[in-house]
């Protein structure tokens, strides 16, 4: 298990990275973001000491959904591997509790935005077939959707 | 470790209500049923002993989504509470691993038909911008978006979190 020490800005992983380890925060914060580095740069997630992130790689083996960022000077994380997992975490039902908490969060988050997604398209077909043209607001849904998918790496069904 | 008995018929839990625990079955079998009881009422899933059920409920409290019927007398469940999770996930790791191992595949899931709206709004914005005809593909997804989103109109929040395997969940 590498415990490790960490600069400010010392990227932990990037966002489509293949994964093998779950985090543990020892010391400092860690921010999580989406397109880190980009115009659409979003900080999704501010992870203290208690707290894991990178959870869904070990778990099912996908690759990062986001980069993840020393906050602070001296950060430390406690990197477990997937074959650690289950010996690290025997002690620590609370942290296992906490997983699947954060877990539930993620799930109705992305239920969410696929529902709007939903909508967005619904609503600009039903636009297009009764000959109105798309409002702005629905058009700039759908570029914030093309958006996301072009830099998704194309991982749709 | 607190456990549960119930009879044939007996109703464990109801679309609707608030609850903060999951079930493990020990013996016996439970039914999950959009509807029980009703002319359009439907039989989900049976589930056996070995089986957990309504673990999102555990997480945080929530709202069933599916009702929850014994389908024997005799069937008995450990029902685990925020308060029971150490005990219980002391006892059967391997169960709580199993469970994390659904979650995030059920992340996983809705994270590819939420991209997959992702390409079908790119390829409608792609059509709009040269003024070529949609492809048959295309409009195949298009189709199907608009279904979905027409369902969960009709149905609530329900019908997307319930999405890939777990009404009961």
């Amino acid at each position: 298990m590498e415990n490790l020490i960490l600069k400010k800005g010392a990227v932990i992983f990037r966002q489509g990275s293949p994964s093998g380890c779950i985090y543990d925060v020892t010391w400092g914060v860690v921010g999580i973001y989406d397109r880190y580095g980009e115009p659409g740069e979003t900080l999704l997630d501010e992870v203290r000491a208690g707290e894991c992130f990178g959870e869904m790689g070990v778990i099912e083996g996908c690759p990062h959904s986001a980069t993840a960022v020393a906050l602070e000077k001296g950060t430390c994380v406690k990197a477990v591997t997937q074959a650690e997992f289950e010996a690290y975490f025997r002690e620590k039902p609370a942290k296992v509790m906490a997983i699947m908490q954060n877990m539930s969060r993620r799930l109705r988050e992305v239920s969410q935005k696929y529902l709007q997604a939903c909508r967005a398209v619904a609503e600009s077909t039903e636009a297009a077939r009764e000959g109105r043209p798309p409002d702005d607001r629905l058009h700039r849904d759908l570029e914030e959707l093309a958006k996301t998918y072009r830099s998704s790496g194309h991982r749709g069904a | 470790m607190d456990r549960a008995t119930f009879q044939k018929g007996d109703i464990i839990f109801q679309q609707g209500d608030l609850t903060h625990c999951m079930y493990d079955i020990v013996r016996g079998r439970v039914g999950i049923y959009d509807r029980y009881g009703t002319p359009e009422g439907k039989l989900l899933a049976t589930l056996g002993a070995g089986s957990c059920f309504g673990e999102m409920g555990l997480v945080e409290a929530s709202l069933r989504s599916a009702d929850a019927v014994a389908l024997e007398d005799g069937t008995e469940v450990t029902v685990v509470t925020p308060e029971t999770f150490s005990a219980y996930f002391r006892d059967c790791p391997e169960k709580v691993y199993g469970i994390m191992s659904q979650m995030s595949g059920r992340i996983r899931s809705m994270t590819k038909e939420y991209l997959t709206v992702c390409r079908t709004a790119a390829g409608m914005l792609e059509a709009q911008e040269t003024g070529n005809r949609e492809s048959g593909g295309l409009k195949r997804d298009i189709k199907r978006v608009c279904e979905v989103y027409a369902e969960a109109v009709r149905n609530g929040w329900r019908s997307f979190r319930d999405l890939h395997g777990g009404a009961w969940r």
